[in-house]
């Protein structure tokens, strides 16, 4: 049972339940730099995700 | 987190305004943060004609969107650059086809490719210039024509609050006095029966329209411009990200501090800026004899 991630077109999985705002922290990212939707719902960064949950990050940054 | 409104699960939190909404509350937000940009800075009004300049992207998406939600005429230009890393143009155009079939709406298409036989990339190997100077040029031509030449009283463009700041970061770190006095969210015609320029996301950050898409299931280009990946205003951006972190509202007062005080950087020897003669080659405003666009696709010899 693990919490499986998809970013940048890679899949991470990790053993144990985290807030969104650790998983950012794990990516290094800000909060304004990502928005994590978890089951298909746009989470905040309190929202605790746990096994099994399919979970995707996606970059918020634009342009050049 | 709950809806600072109904108390309904919370889909984003905005620190920097000490507010977290629902879905529902998000999208009246949206709205209503885009409505303050157009009424504050007098953009535009429901009987202008507003072309949108649309990259396939999720700004500029989201103002299309927005615009036409709030009764506004407003109508597409999407400019295929032939770049082709990743299918990156192709692509571009079929999300921006996409969604102006979608929401039934006039979509200008212009291909550098088939005007003028080369790709932006290709042009700028040819004539060793940067690609991304080389695409301003052309961008802003083809903008400017459409307008000029289908009768749009302003255009818009998708720039969020996060381009503004970032840019503004930018100018103030070299002191690009020329730049600096040009920041503003709205340009003005720059002479009668011509045309303005306006950017009502700019009260919008990145995020918010990025879940603004999401939450109104607007499909767009998700890759970055294959050009753009060390592009100077992407380290701005990080350096901003970090200071709204811990700092939240800091981007809002920079920038809109900065609005507040243009004037500052108002050119004081009050030098003419409107181009003073038109191009002999294609006719549009210019500063010299064959404009950067003719110059820049040889078209002058």
């Amino acid at each position: 049972m693990r919490v499986k991630v998809r970013y940048r077109g890679e899949v991470f999985e990790f053993n144990e339940s985290m807030s969104v705002n650790k998983l950012l922290k794990k990516f290094s990212l800000t909060k304004g730099e990502a928005v994590v939707v978890r089951n298909g719902i746009v989470a905040t960064e309190d929202e605790l995700l746990l096994p099994d949950d399919e979970v995707r990050v996606i970059d918020t940054v634009s342009g050049g | 987190m709950k809806c600072r409104i109904c108390k309904a699960k919370a889909v984003i939190s905005l620190p920097q305004h000490n507010l977290a909404l629902c879905a529902e509350h998000f999208d009246g937000w949206m709205l209503k943060r885009v409505t303050k940009a157009i009424e504050e800075f007098g953009m535009f009004s429901k009987e202008d004609k507003i072309l949108v300049a649309v990259s396939g992207g999720k700004d500029s998406l989201a103002l299309w969107d927005i615009l036409l939600r709030l009764g506004y005429d407003a109508s597409g230009l999407y400019i295929n650059l032939g770049i082709k890393e990743g299918d990156y143009s192709d692509e571009s155009e079929r999300l921006a086809t996409a969604f102006a079939n979608r929401v039934d709406a006039k979509l200008y298409v212009v291909s550098i490719e088939h005007l003028h036989g080369m790709s932006i990339p290709d042009k700028a190997y040819v004539k060793k210039r940067k690609t991304c100077s080389l695409c301003g040029v052309t961008k802003r031509y083809y903008m400017n024509k459409i307008a000029r030449d289908m009768g749009f009283d302003v255009v818009a463009t998708g720039h969020n609050l996060d381009d503004q700041a970032a840019a503004l970061l930018g100018n103030m770190l070299f002191w690009k006095m020329d730049y600096l006095a040009k920041g503003a969210p709205y340009s003005p015609p720059m002479k009668a029966g011509e045309f303005a320029k306006a950017k009502p996301m700019v009260y919008c950050t990145e995020k918010e329209d990025t879940v603004y898409c999401l939450l109104r299931g607007i499909s767009y280009i998700d890759k970055e411009c294959p050009y753009s990946k060390n592009a100077t205003s992407l380290r701005w951006k990080r350096v901003l990200f970090e200071i709204e972190e811990s700092s939240p509202g800091a981007k809002q007062a920079f920038y809109f501090g900065y609005v507040k005080n243009i004037d500052l950087f108002a050119d004081k020897d009050e030098k003419e800026d409107i181009p003073p003669m038109a191009c002999r080659v294609c006719g549009a405003p210019s500063w010299n004899e064959v404009c950067s666009f003719c110059s820049t696709w040889d078209l002058h010899v």
